[in-house]
């Protein structure tokens, strides 16, 4: 059972994410801004954050960046979810350091897709 | 006798007295003897005296003379020694020796001679000089002892005593003395001295007569000069006189040709002409005069106007008048009245006339010349009519311009105001008077102004209407005018000023003002909607989002729980909220393209791979309907360069249409490489075998907000915007999507998109250098025009042609850099100069059209004159060189084949051989040919049977063929025939020259205005670039 940080300022998304993730089996802990996911992911040590780009105290962005650049947050892959499927935002997820990124609105499916490679590379690492 | 007795005394006495008387005798006998000596010495010196004349007459000098008489004297008298001493010449007062001597001994009396040779003796001084002084002779007994003989000790050791000397007088001057020596002393001898006197006059005389005949000669030499003088005078004279008399005669014959020629004027003259006596009555009348008052003839003219006064002048003291004038003046000139002619009909004369006086001034008669007038008053009155009307306009006129309220000015024609109205008055805040006759640049606010008005003035030929510019008011506050001027000429076509109708723009500013006021605010508010929009995106999505997920999730919850029958329900919410997130994408898309806010993101990416995708993710969709895909994927796609969300979403957009509006049949999605002008392009093709389309749904098609009809949108579902997004997406990327259906038989729509989308923001950095402010950018895949002139106004002019019709442009200013570019860029259509120096425009004609690369670009040739106001556009929509390639030929005929064979073209060549070349080839490929042997008769032909195309030799001898062209462009049912031009290939300079000379004449001749001629190369412009069914060549 792969431990998944949801960073989602939004309450209905939360909501969503975490009951539905929880279903397919996975444990989904809940950070509601960026300082709060980043402080989080040093203490708690998740297999996968879902980070929100738009979010408040400190961007995703920013959080992203911060936690690829700390040796022991490096590691954990990140997947971003952003709301504006614009090429410079892809751009800009992947130079934060993001490992993928997926689009808002949520197509469930497709993110478990991309949940389960990202932790599949995870395990064999 | 007491005789004897004579007394003693007696005869005491009588020899007393015989005595006396013997003595008396011897007395007399001395007398006598002496006298007889005196007498001898007379005649002696009478002879001398007669002897010097006779010498002095014939003698030829004077010197000759002089010598002469010293001699004689010298012999005469005995002295040894005699010399002459002549006056001074030049007025000095003194004796000099001449060297005149008579010397009876040479030898001995040498010396004296040399001192007396050099000897000048001043008045009183010396012998010479006593007698000199005293002007008689003098005589010197012994010279020796005289003091005043400056010789004198000479005189002794020589031997000299006496001297002698007398003066050759003429008058009472001494102009010579003569002097002699003797050796012995002697006692003067007053006979001498008389005789040598008398010698002296006579020498006196003959020197005077020397003299006198030398002034006479003298004075006859000066007489003859004088005489010769006057002889040529009197010849000058007698010329003169004679020329006068000449002149005379010719005078006479003058005025004698003249008494005729009066008398021929008088009686032939058309003018009367008269001779009137103070009283009033006619002394001479001509036969024109007679005529003028209506008489027979002159002499029943003079019968019957006896008294001028009453019976000619219609008033009666006109004569009076007339008189009074001559009495005073002597003269009248154009002296004007009214008379009556002999059937008493009145007529207007005007007199020319002078007073004629005798000797004394008395008035002999009057004479003078009369006119008849009466057309010229008739004239002059219907003038004064005239002008009293016009003078009666123009006060109405002025009238007219001064009430108007509308300022209008006008200058003289050195820009000097003449005419400024109320109008202009409250407009510029000057009075009338103040500012009439100062400059008209005072009124605008700067000189240039003013210039820039006359100077559009004399470019528009004389007229400037709606320029709008500033005046300047009297205190200095600047007015927006909006002027129409006009120069003034006058009947010879000269300037005479100018006028100009101002109209105040404040008002009309003031509303422009608060229009763009207005407009800047609704555009602001717009904008601020679209930004509100854009930002709405994220707060709308966001619930859609939610009742999007929670209807998943509860299905999915659902499902777990075993709860089966919410689903359906839970579906419906899922349905219901997608639908409308859809809406709400579309809805955003679409405003956000509408605010300009739509970016292009362009990435490179594989085709079919997308396709691929694609295709996965409408399956679901195809499948609801029992529909099957087909793809048909090209083998030779290239990598795609363009903004490929959009390209799904359109592809999404087609196919998602051709599933919900096909049932049960077939959706074909074909991609396929396409060439276009040179630029590779995809296709995207979807057909469906569904319900298709009437031409009035399909004119609907790509309009938001109006689904094909109302209906179907609520069958169907779709929101009514899709197409309209999917068009712009693909407009914006420099392609489109076009549709082709019909009902029932299912729809084709297909995507065509540039392979290779310009980067907008690169696009964007070029355009910022080449695009002055004023023109919008050009929209995305706008067609490149490559334009070929010398002249880089022409450049900027083309620019912002070619960019309002959508197109881009690149300029070359020479042949050579024309053809780099051409080769680089491949544009769609090239312009070009044919009037450039350097490689000439048919140079590059023929160059590209020999360029197998470049010689499917069409080609338009375009000059521009100088001024830019006229140019020409040559209206060929191909060029061919000979010898004629005829695949290319082939190609053509192919390119404008018309919908109905037989074709028709027309061949029009002057060279017979090759227009039965042509014709051959051509009915080969099933034309139907008509020929022209030139311009002439292709005119004939063409208006007998419109052709669809027209072959046409430019290198026809006369000029027909530019002629030709120009002809069956002014034919409005003929400018669209396509015109292919044949040229040589090599062309030599007289063909350029020929070929250029006549674009050049047709210039000149003012071929098109600027506006024509861009009309002609748009209408070109799109002929040219129109699509193409593509060619397939033959084998």
């Amino acid at each position: 059972m792969s431990k998944i940080l949801l960073v989602e300022d939004n309450e209905m998304n939360r909501d969503m994410l975490s009951r539905r993730l929880g279903r397919r089996g996975h444990q989904v802990v809940i950070a509601v801004d960026g300082g709060q996911g980043v402080e989080m992911a040093r203490s708690i040590a998740p297999d996968l954050i879902l980070m929100d780009m738009d979010l408040p105290v400190l961007d995703g962005w920013e959080a992203t960046r911060q936690l690829k650049s700390a040796p022991e947050t490096k590691a954990i892959p990140i997947i971003a979810l952003t709301a504006h499927a614009m090429m410079g935002d892809r751009e800009k997820a992947i130079d934060a350091g993001c490992d993928d990124y997926d689009t808002k609105p949520i197509e469930f499916s497709r993110l478990i897709e991309k949940i389960e490679a990202a932790l599949g590379k995870e395990a064999a690492t | 006798m007491s005789d004897e007795k004579k007394t003693k005394d007696q005869l005491i006495d009588e020899l007393a007295g015989m005595r006396q008387r013997l003595t008396a005798l011897e007395a007399l006998e001395t007398e006598r003897m002496r006298a007889e000596e005196a007498l001898h010495q007379k005649t002696a010196f009478v002879q001398l005296l007669q002897q010097v004349a006779v010498v002095a007459n014939e003698a030829a000098t004077m010197e000759e003379v002089l010598q002469y008489a010293l001699d004689q004297v010298c012999a005469h008298t005995g002295w040894p020694v005699g010399d002459v001493y002549l006056l001074a010449d030049h007025g000095r007062d003194e004796l000099v020796p001449t060297g005149i001597w008579h010397l009876e001994d040479p030898a001995r009396f040498a010396t004296f001679r040399q001192v007396t040779d050099v000897t000048h003796f001043a008045r009183g001084v010396g012998l010479p000089g006593r007698v000199f002084a005293s002007g008689k002779p003098a005589w010197i007994i012994d010279v020796t002892q005289d003091s005043n003989f400056p010789r004198a000790n000479l005189a002794k050791d020589i031997g000299v005593k006496a001297g002698f000397a007398f003066p050759v007088l003429v008058g009472t001057e001494v102009v010579a003395v003569l002097e002699f020596f003797s050796a012995e002393a002697v006692e003067p001898n007053e006979p001498l001295l008389d005789a040598m006197a008398q010698v002296g006059t006579q020498l006196g005389r003959v020197i005077e007569r020397t003299r006198a005949e030398a002034a006479l000669q003298q004075a006859n030499e000066e007489l003859e000069i004088r005489v010769q003088q006057r002889t040529t005078e009197l010849n000058v004279a007698n010329e003169d006189l004679r020329r006068e008399i000449a002149e005379h005669a010719r005078a006479e014959v003058a005025l004698r040709e003249a008494e005729e020629k009066y008398r021929s004027i008088f009686e032939n003259a058309v003018e009367g002409i008269f001779q009137t006596t103070p009283d009033g009555r006619y002394l001479s009348v001509n036969s024109a005069l007679a005529l003028i008052y209506g008489y027979a003839t002159p002499q029943e003219m003079i019968e019957t106007l006896t008294d001028i006064g009453p019976q000619l002048y219609v008033d009666p003291t006109r004569r009076a008048e007339f008189t009074r004038l001559m009495q005073e003046q002597s003269a009248v000139s154009g002296f004007e009245s009214q008379v009556y002619r002999k059937d008493r009909s009145v007529i207007w004369i005007s007199e020319n006339a002078r007073a004629v006086r005798d000797a004394s001034g008395g008035l002999l008669y009057y004479e003078g010349t009369v006119e008849d007038i009466t057309e010229r008053k008739r004239a002059e009155e219907a003038f004064l009519v005239a002008h009293a009307e016009l003078q009666e306009t123009r006060q109405y006129l002025e009238r007219l311009i001064e009430s108007s309220t509308d300022p209008i000015i006008s200058t003289d024609k050195e820009g000097n105001i003449v005419l400024f109205n109320e109008g202009a008055e409250s407009l510029l805040g000057y009075r009338g008077e103040e500012i009439i006759g100062q400059r008209v640049t005072a009124l605008f606010d700067s000189e240039d102004r003013a210039k820039e008005v006359m100077r559009r003035m004399r470019k528009h030929g004389g007229t400037l209407s709606a320029f709008e510019t500033t005046l300047e008011t009297k205190d200095g506050s600047l007015i927006p005018v909006l002027i129409s001027a006009s120069i003034l000429y006058d009947e010879e076509g000269q300037e005479v000023g100018t006028v100009g109708f101002n109209k105040d723009l404040r008002q009309l500013k003031q509303a422009e003002k608060e229009l763009q006021e207005a407009k800047e605010a609704a555009e602001a508010a717009n904008q601020a909607k679209s930004t509100f929009l854009a930002n709405m995106s994220h707060e709308l999505r966001t619930p859609m989002n939610a009742i999007i997920g929670y209807s998943e999730m509860l299905q999915e919850e659902a499902e777990d729980l075993g709860q089966e029958h919410f689903i359906p329900d839970l579906q419906k919410i899922h349905a219901a909220g997608k639908h409308l997130l859809g809406l709400i994408n579309d809805v955003l898309d679409l405003s956000k393209i509408e605010a300009g806010r739509m970016d292009l993101f362009l990435e490179t990416f594989d085709i079919p791979t997308v396709i691929q995708d694609v295709v996965t993710t409408i399956n679901p969709l195809v499948e609801k309907n029992a529909n099957t895909l087909q793809v048909h994927c090209a083998d030779d796609l290239p990598a795609m360069r363009a903004d490929l969300t959009k390209v799904r979403q359109a592809l999404f957009n087609l196919l998602g249409n051709a599933c919900k509006f096909t049932e049960q049949g077939t959706i074909t999605l074909g991609v396929a490489r396409e060439m276009r002008d040179g630029e590779a392009r995809i296709s995207f093709r979807v057909t469906d075998t569904g319900i298709g389309m009437t031409p009035e749904q399909m004119g609907k098609l790509f309009q938001a907000f109006s689904q094909a009809d109302a209906s179907t949108s609520r069958k169907y579902g779709g929101t009514g915007l899709g197409l309209a997004i999917s068009q712009k997406f693909c407009r914006m990327m420099g392609g489109d999507i076009t549709v082709e259906s019909a009902p029932s038989q299912g729809s084709t729509f297909t995507i065509r998109l540039p392979a290779e989308v310009d980067d907008p923001r690169v696009a964007a950095a070029l355009r910022e250098e080449e695009i002055p402010p004023s023109i919008a950018p050009l929209p995305q895949g706008a067609l490149t025009v490559l334009v070929i002139d010398d002249d880089p106004t022409v450049h900027d002019l083309m620019h912002r042609f070619l960019s309002k019709e959508g197109l881009r442009m690149v300029a070359a200013s020479h042949g050579e850099e024309g053809l780099q570019i051409a080769k680089a860029l491949h544009p769609a259509l090239i312009t070009l100069d044919v009037l450039m120096p350097g490689m000439d425009g048919w140079a590059v004609l023929t160059a590209l059209k020999a360029d197998p690369d470049l010689a499917e670009i069409p080609v338009i040739i375009v000059t521009i004159g100088d001024d830019k106001q006229m140019g020409y556009a040559l209206g060929a929509a191909e060029y061919l060189t000979k010898p004629i390639d005829w695949k290319r030929m082939a190609a053509i005929l192919h390119k404008y084949r018309c919908a109905r064979p037989p074709c028709r073209v027309l061949v029009v060549e002057d060279d017979a051989d090759m227009r039965e070349v042509l014709r051959r080839r051509l009915e080969k490929e099933g034309w139907a040919v008509s020929e022209a042997a030139n311009g002439r008769e292709a005119l004939e032909r063409v208006a007998e049977s419109r052709p669809e195309l027209i072959l046409l030799d430019l290198m026809m001898p006369e000029m027909d063929g530019f002629q030709f062209l120009e002809e069956v462009r002014k034919q409005e049912e003929w400018r669209s025939i396509p015109v292919v031009v044949v040229t040589a290939k090599d062309l030599t300079p007289e063909d350029r020259l020929l070929l250029s000379g006549s674009v050049t004449q047709i210039l000149q001749k003012g071929a098109y205005s600027q506006a024509e001629l861009l009309r002609e190369v748009r209408d070109r412009v799109v002929s040219c670039v129109r699509p193409a069914t593509p060619y397939t060549e033959k084998a």
